[in-house]
Formats: C-alpha cells, structure tokens, sequence
C-alpha cells in the first residue's frame, strides 16, 4: 500500500469541538444554523466526503437520519441488529417477481457498521466502461481514485485478515481454492487488530472494524463540525435553482415520533450521500428534475450454499468473512466469498418447518456458508411510493440468474473439494442436501429468481453519472445536471457495477468530489 | 392479536428431543416485545403471515381446518408443507414467520448452550446524546485459544505471507 496522500489529515490540535445534535421533541426549539457545506447522510460516501472539506477547513454539518451508536451501544443479537441499526425494521425488498430483501443500515456511519468492510481497489476496466458508455475522463478519474484510495487505506487499516482472526470458515474456504488451483485470498479489511469475534454485522463490539462513525465523523466533530443524528432531510432547500440548504424535523429512533425542526444551510453546497435508495427519493421529493432520476438501479445479488461437515466448523467463531476469489470477476461475472451467519439467521434460513426445521438446524456446527455475488448487467428503478419511501423494481434477468447458478454450483464445488459430505444448495426444486455427484442439479437449476433466497446489499444506480444529462443525474464531478450547489456522493452515483466490493470505490470518489470543492 | 401470531411461531419452532421450543423459551414476553418495538408495517406483516398459517391448511395438507384445530401431527406436517410450497407468496409469507421465530428460538440461552456459545448479554439499545462524541480505538481483547492454534497452523502452511493480494480485483 503506498503512502501518496492528496487530503492525508493533518494532526487536528485546535480546540474548538464542533456539536453533535440529535432528537429534541417538538416542544423544544428547533435547530438552526449555517454551514459551508452539508452533507446528508454518514456512511461510506458522505463520511469520505466530509472529513475531506473538515480537514481543508471548511465548517461541515454531516444531517443523518439514523442515531449515533458506538460500539459499545451496538446490539449483540439479529433481532437488535434489525431493530437498533435498519431503517424501518429492514422491511424494503425489491418489489419484482422475487421479493429479495435489500439490506442497509441507518445510523452514524450508515452501511459502515453493518459490512464486513472489505476493501478492493477500484477495477481500471470501470473506468474505461465509464468512460465509453457515460462519457466520463476516465483515466483522469481513476488516477485519482486511486490516489484518494491509497490515503484510505492506510487511515482506516486496510489488512489482511490475520491468521490468529480466520476461523475454519475461511480456512475451510483457501483449502479448496488451493486444491482446484483458483486464485484467492485471505481478504484486505478495514479491520485494526481484528480478533475474529465474527460479529461484523451487527457491528463490531469490539471496535477493530473501521467503520465511519468511530475515525471520520468524530474527527468532523473535532475540527469544529456539527453532526445531527436522528435528522431525517425531508426536503432541500433552494434558491432559484441553487441549493441552500436542507430541512426535516428530528426524529425518535424508538418511539419514532417526529420532534423538533432542523435547518441547515449551505454557503457553499450540500452533498447527497443518503445511499443509492435512499438519494434518488430525497432529490424527487425535493423537485430535482431529471429524466434519469431513479434509474439505472444496479446490484450485486447474492446467495450461499452450506456445506456440511463431519467435524465442526463453528463459522460463528473467527472473522464473519475472510476470504474471496475475485477470479471470475470477467468470467462468467461472479464474485465467491465466505459468509458466517449467526445461529438465529440460519434458523430461518434452512428450508423447512416445524420439527423437520429443528432437526436440520442440528447440524448448525457443522456448516459452512460460502456465496456467490453477481456482477449483474440487469437495471431497474428506485421511485418514490405514495407513502414516500423508496419503491425498488429490480429483477435479474436469464443471463444474470445462470451467473448466481454458476456460482452457486461453484462454491458448492469447492466445499467438497475441502472435504464435506454434503451441501444444503437452498435452491427451490432441488433436494434439501446433494452429494459430490450431485453438483450438476445446481448447473441444471432453475433459473426463475424465485427459486433463490438472495439478497442485496451492494447497490448502484439512482442518480447515476453521465456527461449526458439525459442518462445521468450528476456529471463527472458529482455535480447534479442543472443545479447549482447540488452534489451526490455515494453509491447511487456509481452508473455500472464495479464486481466488487464498493465501499472503497465510494469513499474515494467521495473524496475525488468533495476535492473538487476544496481547491 | 398476540396469541395468532404465538401459534404460528411456536408450530415453526417445536420441541425435538432435547432441544426446547419456542413456546418453552419466553415466546410471550418476546412477542409483546416486538408489537411495541417494531413498526407499524412489521407487525402487521408478521400479523398477515400468522392469518394466512391459521387459513392455509386446505392448501398444504388438504384439510378444510384451521391451523389451530389440527393434531399436531398434522400441525407440524402444515408448517412444513407451507414452509416448502410450489406457490411462491406461500412460501413469503412463512418466510417472515421463520424469520421472526429464527430470531426469538436462535437466539436464546438454551439453544446457544446446544452449540456450546454463551448467551448473548442483552442489546443495550443506547445511543449517543452527548453533544462530543471521540473517536473510538479497539477495546482490549485477544482471539480465543481455538482460533490461535488455527492461526499457528496457517502460518506453518506459509500463509502469513500475503501483504494484500486481495486489494487488486
Ligand atoms: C451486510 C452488508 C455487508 C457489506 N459488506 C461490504 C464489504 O465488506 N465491503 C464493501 O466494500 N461493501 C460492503 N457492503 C456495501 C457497503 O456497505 C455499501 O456499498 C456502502 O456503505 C454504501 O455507501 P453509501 O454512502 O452509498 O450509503 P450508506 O453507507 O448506506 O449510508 C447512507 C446513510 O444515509 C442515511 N440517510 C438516508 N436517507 C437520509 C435522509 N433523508 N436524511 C439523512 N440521512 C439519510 C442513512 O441512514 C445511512 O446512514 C455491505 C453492505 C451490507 C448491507
Ligand atoms: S471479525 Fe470480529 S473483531 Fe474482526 S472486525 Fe469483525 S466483529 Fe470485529
């Protein structure tokens, strides 16, 4: 990892602390005050782009919907996790022939808490696909990309999961990758000291994941920022067609009753950073005009095998995801990890009821789940419903479905390599387990996305980046079309999947942006 | 409200053997839990999904009963059938009840003594009001002794050596 550093930060001596604001109900006064720059929500992209203008000395408000839990406030169960860091209880699904469930989080530091913060560099090829198909310098971007990257890296701990951290679920996993000869590695993690606690997605207790809300928004805070949590934006503000500001009122994250009105307004811009489903509604809502609001919805879905072995694997014990092979990244399109879910997640998961349910959870020790992500080409919609939420249309087609197939058979594949006695492929209209010479029912699978429990976490798309107005919502500078003091920063500017992880390829872009502005 | 949304949980989550069930392990107290936690949307999910289980058994195991008069055979084989039906939205709807019931059965101290992990302590459900909040280091801590034998293991295979393979796609 090199050491170039465009907006390395400059030890913050000042003392000047900023404030963190959060719910005061509607009897109380309402919040109100000026900025040089706001940024609407806190994860990946709207911390990356706030601790850049923070560090150039600019005042910042960062609004975020979600509350502020540090890590010792974090849940330990799934049932916490949905109720303390999901929006709305984690109740959006892609509303197509499959409804797949779409999993974020809403709080300080969005997604960030919730992910296992794997770090991959940016592809060259997106660039130059951007560059073909949206009109964007891509070589200029990527340069830069790549140097804000490299600055990342080294401020949140970009390692290799340690050997003492894997658990057998990962080991389990380069066995049989070394045995078929597939590249693959151990991943690169925003992870300090990571002990293996395998609690990752319901944030790290611990504090060794390097999500935003423990380094970049409190170091927002001590360069004299403000932060307002439980301040859902309901509306920009403008002056002709000049952004100003943002509004909303405060709201309870328990009883979920609106409190107090806050009002934020910008010198100089807002940037948008409120996630790919989230961004596209709060600029509709706003009055933003643009034909490609909403579109080119874009995902990376994805779904796992268990495989089955004699001894256990314990996958709760060690890091929740550890390894990955992005060699079928190009070909057929498909990234293959390890994904460790806790016990009361695979009690839902495994097909079946009642005591037939309860013996096949017998066996939790002894499984593993590997997945398979799609790099998908499918698009759809994010539209605002009648209630003012997003509605996500979004389905894959044939050609993605054979990929999640292929891949599926491929993991399945690799967990005998590594010596289970069966697989549980989870897939509609196959047995419940198959056996080594099975693997050919998966290559034969269904291809209908309702036979597939997946999921979808990595989004793209919504307000998507074109040098055309007519196909994109911002330009190459994150700038949106016909809008003054506009920006969007975050996933939903990405127009294309990356087949990777995102997180990295956000927060530098963010970064490249929010620069932009400084200089 | 409670006591249909009850019924449709603890079929899913019976008692086998040695391993208790849902309705063994506080399932009350979890549910009135949930109705007041959850939003408005959840609750009468997991309210519609509990309807169409007391609705379902003519389309499951070809009786014209309600869930709640069946033996519970028969209860156990409609849970299952309905958890693996050729309809799709059948199997939605199970899927928000094995979910909630995954959650509330998965969790407790009982079946995590089964797969030998301590009990989970209880969510704090706090959240940051003071007006500075710092910046966070790791807490102290180490790996458990079965992860570092796994670990001198890796590094006596070599595979200590990557310094970030996985950076580049
Ligand atoms: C379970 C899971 C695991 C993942 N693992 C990885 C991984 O290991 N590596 C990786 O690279 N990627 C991973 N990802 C994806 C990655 O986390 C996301 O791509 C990334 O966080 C998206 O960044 P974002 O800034 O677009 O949105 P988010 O990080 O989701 O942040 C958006 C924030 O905006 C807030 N917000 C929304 N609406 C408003 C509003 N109206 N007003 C104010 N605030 C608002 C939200 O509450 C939220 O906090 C994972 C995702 C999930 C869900
Ligand atoms: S595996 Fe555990 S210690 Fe490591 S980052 Fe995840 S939660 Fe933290």
């Amino acid at each position: 990892m090199s050491t170039a550093s465009p907006t390395a930060a400059k030890q913050h001596t000042g003392t000047a602390h900023g404030h963190h604001a959060t719910f005061t109900s509607f009897a109380q006064a309402g919040l109100e005050t000026e900025v040089d720059f706001v940024v609407v929500g806190s994860g990946a992209g709207g911390a990356a782009a706030a601790v850049v203008l923070a560090r150039a000395g600019y005042r910042v408000a960062i609004v975020e919907a979600g509350p502020w839990r540090a890590p010792e406030d974090y849940p330990w169960t799934t049932y916490g996790t949905i109720r303390d860091l999901f929006p709305d209880w984690g109740s959006l699904v892609t509303q197509s022939r499959a409804l797949w469930p779409i999993v974020q989080a809403s709080c300080v530091g969005g997604s960030t808490v919730i992910n296992s913060a794997i770090v991959v560099r940016t592809p060259g090829d997106v660039f130059t696909r951007w560059e073909r198909e949206y009109g964007i310098d891509g070589r200029a971007l990527e340069k830069r990309v790549w140097e804000h990257q490299d600055r990342i890296e080294r401020e949140l701990s970009a390692t290799v999961v340690p050997p003492d951290a894997r658990g057998l679920l990962n080991t389990l996993a380069m066995d049989a990758a070394e045995k078929l000869g597939w590249s693959s590695h151990y991943m690169v993690r925003y992870a300090k000291d990571c002990e293996g606690a395998g609690q990752c997605l319901q944030g790290c207790r611990k504090g060794r994941k390097q999500s935003t809300n423990v380094n970049y928004i409190p170091e927002v805070l001590e360069r004299g920022g403000y932060v307002l949590s439980t301040a859902p934006v309901k509306d920009l503000l403008f002056d002709g067609r000049r952004v100003i500001g943002v509004t909303g009122r405060f709201q309870d994250p328990e009883t979920r009753k609106f409190g107090a009105r806050f009002t934020v307004r910008a010198r100089k811009a807002v940037f948008v950073a409120a996630s790919a489903t989230q961004s596209p509604i709060l600029l509709a809502k706003s009055g933003i005009k643009s034909r490609a609001l909403g579109t080119l919805f874009r995902a990376h879905p994805g779904t796992g095998v268990f495989g089955v072995y004699d001894d256990p694997v314990d996958q709760n014990i060690g890091a929740t995801q550890g390894w990955a092979s992005t060699a079928f990244r190009q070909d057929p399109g498909l990234k293959l990890e390890t994904l460790a879910i806790p016990p009361e997640m695979v009690a839902g998961r495994l097909p079946g009821g009642g005591a037939e349910l309860i013996r096949r959870f017998r066996e939790y020790r002894h499984v593993a789940m590997w997945v398979a992500a799609v790099r998908a080409e499918s698009v759809g919609t994010v539209k605002p419903s009648l209630f003012g939420g997003p509605v996500v249309k979004y389905q894959l087609d044939e050609a993605d479905m054979r990929k999640l197939r292929k891949g599926l058979s491929m993991v399945t594949r690799m967990h005998f390599e590594a010596g289970a006695r069966e697989v549980i492929p989870g897939i509609f209209g196959l047995p419940y387990k198959i056996g080594p010479d099975e693997i050919h029912l998966i290559d034969e699978g269904p291809t209908d996305p309702r036979c597939y429990v997946a999921i979808l976490s990595h989004l793209f798309g919504g307000c998507p980046m074109s040098a055309d107005p007519r196909q994109g919502v911002v330009d190459e500078r994150g700038k949106v079309h016909g809008y003054e003091g506009l920006y969007v920063a975050d996933a939903s500017a990405i127009p294309t999947t990356i087949g990777v992880n995102p997180q990295h390829t956000i927060m530098a872009l963010a970064s490249v942006w929010a620069e932009n502005l400084v200089s | 409200m409670n006591e249909l949304v009850r019924f449709a949980l603890t079929a899913y989550y019976p008692r086998v053997d040695d391993l208790p069930g849902l309705a063994e392990l506080g399932v009350d107290e979890k549910i009135q839990r949930l109705r007041r936690e959850s939003t408005l949307l959840f609750w009468t999910g997991i309210v519609a999904a509990s309807v169409a289980f007391q609705i379902a058994p003519l389309l499951t195991i070809r009786k014209p009963l309600l869930a709640s008069w069946l033996s519970a055979e028969d209860l156990d084989q409609h849970a299952h059938k309905m958890a693996t039906h050729p309809g799709y939205l059948v199997r939605q709807v199970t899927f928000l009840i094995k979910l909630v019931g995954g959650m509330f059965w998965g969790q407790s101290a009982e079946i995590r003594a089964f797969l030998d992990l301590t009990p989970y302590p209880e969510d704090p459900g706090t959240r940051r009001v003071e007006a500075f909040v710092p910046r966070q280091g790791p807490l102290p801590g180490g790996a458990p002794d079965k992860l570092l034998s796994l670990g001198k293991k890796e590094r006596d295979r070599g595979r200590d050596k990557d310094r970030g393979k996985g950076l580049q796609a």
